[in-house]
């Protein structure tokens, strides 16, 4: 708890410095209240029961009824204040813990945030941005609590220590109780996780829209809704006999505790009535019980929703403690003019996996050579792309750039001149232009040569906007077909001209007409740069300077598609698959 | 909007699934505004010592202690449990309910996305929503009857003490109202800017996007493009905060000068001898609970608006026209079906566009069709069309004769079977995901396996540790990733499991390599024996494995008939073919 708090604190201390300071004094003032207030209570009292009632004051009115007046006023004004405070704080502190979260993707490893704990972590972090100021919050609230708890018991000693000695002890029984049922609850919750999770999947294929066709065409929704009500049933009564068994058990504590403070009540009670203690006294003590059942209701849930809130809180910081990626010396290297892109000896494996998805890898690329990558699915392909582009490092061997190894040039330099199109590219909802040029707007000229070089100049006439048009139907009311989107991410790889440039699979879900249009720009600008593409449609890939065949992650084959027709080999087989469809019927 | 009224529903709702529970949490909370009274009268009595004997002293303490400590401590530990207890009951109820309905819904209003926020908000709503109604009726009553008797009471006191409470709520509650008002318009201004910020916090940290945006390095893009808009939510947020402070904050001090007025009157009365210090201290009292139920009453009410209005869109919900049952899921039949398209034209609700016009065809038994076509020209229409999963808006479908909208749609699916483009990727066990396609085969093993072999994913089946109990996808604990070829040879065999008469593939190839891709238009032409058989593909190599070809270019059909006849008509089919062979042909 001393964590969450302390991380929480912190938090608040750097979004809204001020809220942290004012926060702390109106808690106390607001808590000391209460005891105050019972003890100019008992003064009013005993002024107004006095033989002569009244008799000084200000306007008629004993001093302590203004003094009462005076708490009053100041418990509002105090309690406003706050109100005020934690709404402006909340903000704050909101933002603040979002983009700890965010900034704190971009310091991991790639591959670490790519791993499922890490992901997890980071969504169950997101959906808890709002738990630290929740949390301090309720410590105040807590602490508020205990000091109108303790500030009575102050008042009680002072009237009949037996008294007070008995509310403590209840109190601190109590206080045990609560926490013992919210840890278990807690437990049961956390178990019902995983089952609520499946639960609400399962709810999600009977009314997502993604589910649609099959639900109906396969006619599996009666079924699917039979085991989504049996998992929910099951966590159903579960809940409910531990909440029962709480509530009995809360009931029976919490009467016995009153009992006996009750006993003790009554015996002020009869002291009063034999005139050894003051009516006033008396008049002070009864009064606050009224406070007091008040205050009782709320411990309980007010530490119930503070103890969630501190479970919140972790999950959050869980995230934020995951190991980041050593930054690296400050590596300057430039990349000037293109280069020779070599692998070396490299091999990845995944971290996790039992067997390496690249092997032994040997791979030299000359500058504005066109190197196209084949292989099945699974042969690690885009593996190795993400080696080129210096997104993974190899566990074995050097990637290089002209005889220097990655590590050794600049990230910034790298990102800049090695551009990569990647298997499914991120449709932005944003403009066009947007989409194309993203952080840095480029001179007009360059903007037209590219436009020019993908096809896109129709597209940017038929929007309503031209290139500032909106795109994606989230905000937009236009949506660009399969085969433009994909233009517009060759463009945007295209538009810093880059001096390596990778292509994942860029036709896969275009049709024959599209796919056509894409590889034509895409050999066009292939011309005069280092170009490596990746694809499993041998048909696009035959134009390339070389072809390299990829197995079970190692190379088998390389060469031009002459010389590996010619060589009969594992290239040959699954060229000849595919062009089956279209030699054995061919055109007339 | 419907007639009947939200009140009796939600009483219908909650009083059926938990007769017991509602009744008590009701009526609890009606026992504790009695409550709040007596204790009053009770302190009043207690504190002048009225009763000067010592039983009828200790009577009272033991009264007041009762009814202002004990009583309202059960009410509020039991009150709670039975809250929890009819919310969790209901919600299994309603949810069942709900889900059970979205099952049922046309297609196209399952798409549409004018209901996607309906859908979305009754699908992540459960019956909280509707405990929150009665909630606040509840507490409305409660509030209502705490302030009639506490009145009474004081009024018993002096007649003037009321009045002066209800002038000084007024401006309060009218207050109350109006900011209620302007916090829903607030809400619905800023609902999409919320949901632009959030999109930028989701491309920062989902799956999906993390890594193209870390390898181009636009990860500070992307955070100054969240930090604007949260800014600007945020400023927007405070401001409203701010004005409503302040004008809270202006109702609360007339009601305590109220306060105090009636406090100074009591004084002067109690000097003269009209009143008591027992009075003047139950009025202290009295205060406290007359301003926490004037809290929650306003409070409620406005909160009641904004909870009504979320029970009445849960109404307009269920109301919605279902034309599919969850009931007639029977076994899959082999019988032939004879299929025809009377000038079939169809267009997506709240579209100005036909996406079909005027298609015409014959779908004989046994027979093998492929379905061609640019994307968006129509054929994933056309195959809804087919499946029944919506309806023709103009033209008619008639199935061996009969129109197929007096066909029970259920049974006329049990003869069909499918595999679509955008194929559901259960995140279940390997099992389910090829059970799913025919539920009645869930548990026959040989079945499943004959499916799985037959789409070639028994391989990796079979290397699974669980093999077919293995739990796929990466959303819960324990489960294996797969590649996009793998997810889609189950899919095959999803639909593969299903022994119908009809066979209807959709773009079944697009994630596989070429390889797999021989082998599944291989098994296909085995299962296509004796069967009919629609492939729809845009990979025209694949379209020459059927008898009779179908081109549909923007919604209209164009051309049919065999790939050697189209070829000779040298239209629109042979340009495509030739557009892909290019790529193959030119080889040794």
């Amino acid at each position: 708890m001393k964590r969450s708090l302390g991380f929480s604190y912190r938090l608040l201390f750097r979004s809204a410095p001020w809220a942290a300071v004012l926060l702390l004094p109106a808690t106390l003032l607001i808590g000391m209240v209460p005891g105050l207030q019972a003890w100019l209570i008992t003064s009013y009292v005993e002024t107004l029961q006095a033989p002569d009632q009244g008799a000084g004051g200000w306007f008629g009115a004993p001093l302590a009824f203004w003094g009462l007046v005076v708490v009053g006023l100041t418990q509002m004004a105090v309690m406003a204040v706050q109100n005020v405070i934690l709404t402006l704080a909340k903000h704050r502190v909101h933002t603040a813990a979002t983009e700890s979260v965010l900034n704190k993707s971009f310091r991991l490893s790639p591959l670490r945030l790519e791993q499922d704990d890490a992901y997890d972590r980071l969504g169950r972090a997101k959906e808890h941005v709002q738990a630290p100021l929740e949390y301090v919050r309720l410590f105040q609230a807590v602490l508020t609590l205990a000091l109108s708890l303790g500030s009575f018991l102050v008042y009680v000693w002072s009237l009949h220590p037996w008294l007070s000695a008995a509310f403590a002890g209840s109190m601190l029984v109590y206080a045990w109780l609560m926490r013992a049922q919210s840890r278990r609850e807690h437990r049961l919750y956390m178990s019902h996780t995983q089952r609520e999770r499946e639960a609400d999947y399962l709810a999600g294929i009977l009314s997502h829209k993604q589910f649609g066709k099959e639900v109906r065409t396969y006619g599996n929704g009666k079924h699917l809704l039979g085991v989504w009500q049996a998992a929910n049933d099951s966590m159903t009564d579960e809940v409910i006999r531990v909440r029962r068994s709480h509530v009995l058990r809360n009931f029976g504590m919490t009467s016995a505790g009153f009992a006996a403070f009750g006993l003790f009540f009554v015996t002020v009670a009869y002291s009063v009535a034999n005139g050894m203690t003051t009516t006033a006294a008396f008049a002070g003590l009864v009064s606050f019980i009224g406070q007091l059942g008040y205050l009782i209701a709320n411990v309980g849930q007010q530490s119930r929703d503070f103890q969630l809130a501190g479970h919140q809180v972790e999950q959050l910081m869980e995230y934020l403690d995951l190991e980041e990626e050593p930054l690296l010396e400050a590596a300057a290297g430039l990349m000037s003019g293109p280069g020779v892109v070599e692998l070396r000896n490299a091999s990845f494996r995944y971290p996790g996996a039992d067997r390496p998805s690249l092997s032994g890898i040997n791979l030299r690329i000359q500058p504005g050579e066109t190197v196209a990558i084949v292989g099945e699915n699974g042969a690690g392909k885009s593996t190795l792309a993400y080696l080129l582009a210096g997104y993974y490092s190899p566990t074995e061997g050097d990637v290089l750039w002209d005889g220097m190894p990655y590590e050794a040039y600049d990230p910034a330099e790298r990102a800049a001149k090695i551009g990569m199109l990647h298997q499914k590219p991120i449709r932005y909802e944003l403009s066009l232009a947007e989409n194309i040029e993203l952080e840095r707007k480029v001179a007009d000229d360059r903007w037209e040569s590219c436009l020019a070089r993908h096809g896109l100049e129709g597209v940017v006439q038929k929007l309503p906007a031209g290139r500032d048009t909106q795109l994606g139907r989230q905000f937009g009311e236009v949506d660009l077909s399969g085969g433009e989107w994909q233009r517009v991410a060759m463009a945007r790889t295209d538009v810093r001209d880059p001096m390596l440039f990778l292509l994942d699979e860029p036709t896969s879900a275009l049709d024959p007409v599209q796919e056509a249009a894409v590889l034509k720009s895409f050999y066009r600008i292939a011309a005069n740069k280092s170009t490596v593409i990746i694809s499993h449609r041998l048909g696009s890939t035959k134009e390339a300077d070389r072809i390299v065949v990829l197995k079970d992650g190692r190379i088998v084959e390389s060469g031009a598609h002459p010389d590996l027709m010619r060589a009969d080999g594992e290239y040959a087989r699954l060229y000849r698959l595919q062009a089956q469809w279209y030699e054995e019927v061919g055109s007339v | 909007m419907n007639g009947k009224r939200p009140l009796t529903w939600v009483i219908r709702l909650l009083g059926s699934s938990s007769p017991g529970g509602f009744a008590m949490f009701t009526l609890l909370g009606l026992v504790q505004a009695g409550a709040a009274a007596v204790s009053l009268l009770l302190l009043r009595e207690l504190v002048d010592a009225a009763a000067v004997t010592e039983g009828s002293l200790i009577g009272l303490a033991v009264g007041y202690f009762i009814c202002a400590l004990m009583v309202p401590n059960a009410c509020e530990l039991f009150s709670g449990f039975f809250q929890e207890l009819v919310v969790r009951r209901s919600q299994r109820v309603l949810m069942a309910r709900l889900l059970r309905h979205s099952a049922s819904l046309p297609l196209d209003r399952l798409e549409d996305p004018l209901h996607q926020d309906l859908l979305g908000a009754v699908a992540k709503s459960d019956s909280r929503a509707m405990i929150h109604y009665w909630n606040s009726l509840r507490d409305m009553a409660s509030a209502l009857l705490k302030l009639i008797t506490i009145g009474a009471v004081l009024y018993s006191f002096h007649w003037m003490i009321p009045l002066l409470l209800l002038l000084a709520i007024l401006p309060e509650w009218v207050m109350r109202l109006r900011f209620a008002k302007l916090g829903h318009r607030l809400f619905l201004d800023q609902s999409a800017l919320e949901r632009r910020t959030r999109y930028f916090a989701d491309l920062l940290t989902s799956r999906d996007s993390v890594r193209e945006i870390r390898m181009q390095r636009l990860q500070p893009f992307f955070l100054r493009h969240w930090q604007e808009r949260k800014q600007a939510y945020d400023r927007k947020e405070v401001q409203f905060e701010q004005k409503r402070q302040l004008a809270f904050g202006g109702g609360q001090l007339i009601i305590f000068l109220a306060n105090i007025a009636v406090m100074f009157l009591l004084i002067r009365l109690v000097v003269t001898g009209q009143s008591s210090p027992g009075v003047v201290v139950s009025v202290i009292f009295s205060m406290g609970q007359i301003m926490s139920a004037i809290d929650a009453f306003l409070f409620n009410l406005g909160v009641l608006k904004s909870n009504e209005h979320a029970v009445r869109t849960t109404m307009d919900f269920l109301e919605m026209p279902v034309t599919e049952s969850l009931d007639t899921s029977g076994a899959a039949e082999e019988s032939p079906l004879d299929i025809r398209f009377e000038n079939v034209s169809y267009r997506y609700p709240g579209t100005e566009r036909d996406v079909l016009c005027g298609v015409s065809f014959t779908l004989r038994p046994g027979e093998r069709l492929a379905v061609v076509g640019e994307n968006g020209a129509g054929k994933s229409t056309l195959i809804r069309l087919l499946l029944g999963l919506c309806a023709p808006t103009s033209g008619r479908i008639l199935v061996n004769g009969t129109p197929l909208d007096q066909w029970d749609i259920g049974k006329y699916r049990q003869r069909l079977t499918a595999v679509f483009q955008d194929y559901v990727r259960y995140e279940r066990t390997a099992r389910e995901n090829i059970g799913l396609g025919h539920v009645q085969s869930l548990d026959d093993l040989a079945l499943l396996q004959a499916a799985a072999a037959a789409s070639g994913a028994d391989a990796f089946i079979e290397e699974f540790p669980k093999r077919y109990e293995q739990q796929l996808g990466v959303t819960f604990a324990g489960g294996v990733d797969l590649s996009g070829g793998q997810w889609q040879r189950l899919a095959i065999a999803r639909s593969y499991v299903r022994p119908a008469g009809c066979l209807i593939m959709d773009e079944p190839t697009a994630s596989l390599d070429p390889v797999a891709e021989v082998e599944v238009y291989r098994h296909f032409l085995n299962l296509a024996q004796g069967r009919t058989a629609v492939l729809v593909s845009h990979r025209l190599g694949s379209a020459t494995l059927a008898d009779r070809i179908l081109v549909l270019a923007d919604g209209r059909l164009v051309e049919e008939g065999s790939h050697s006849d189209l070829m000779q008509a040298q239209g629109i089919y042979e340009h495509m073919f030739n557009a892909q062979a290019e790529w193959y042909r030119h080889s040794t």
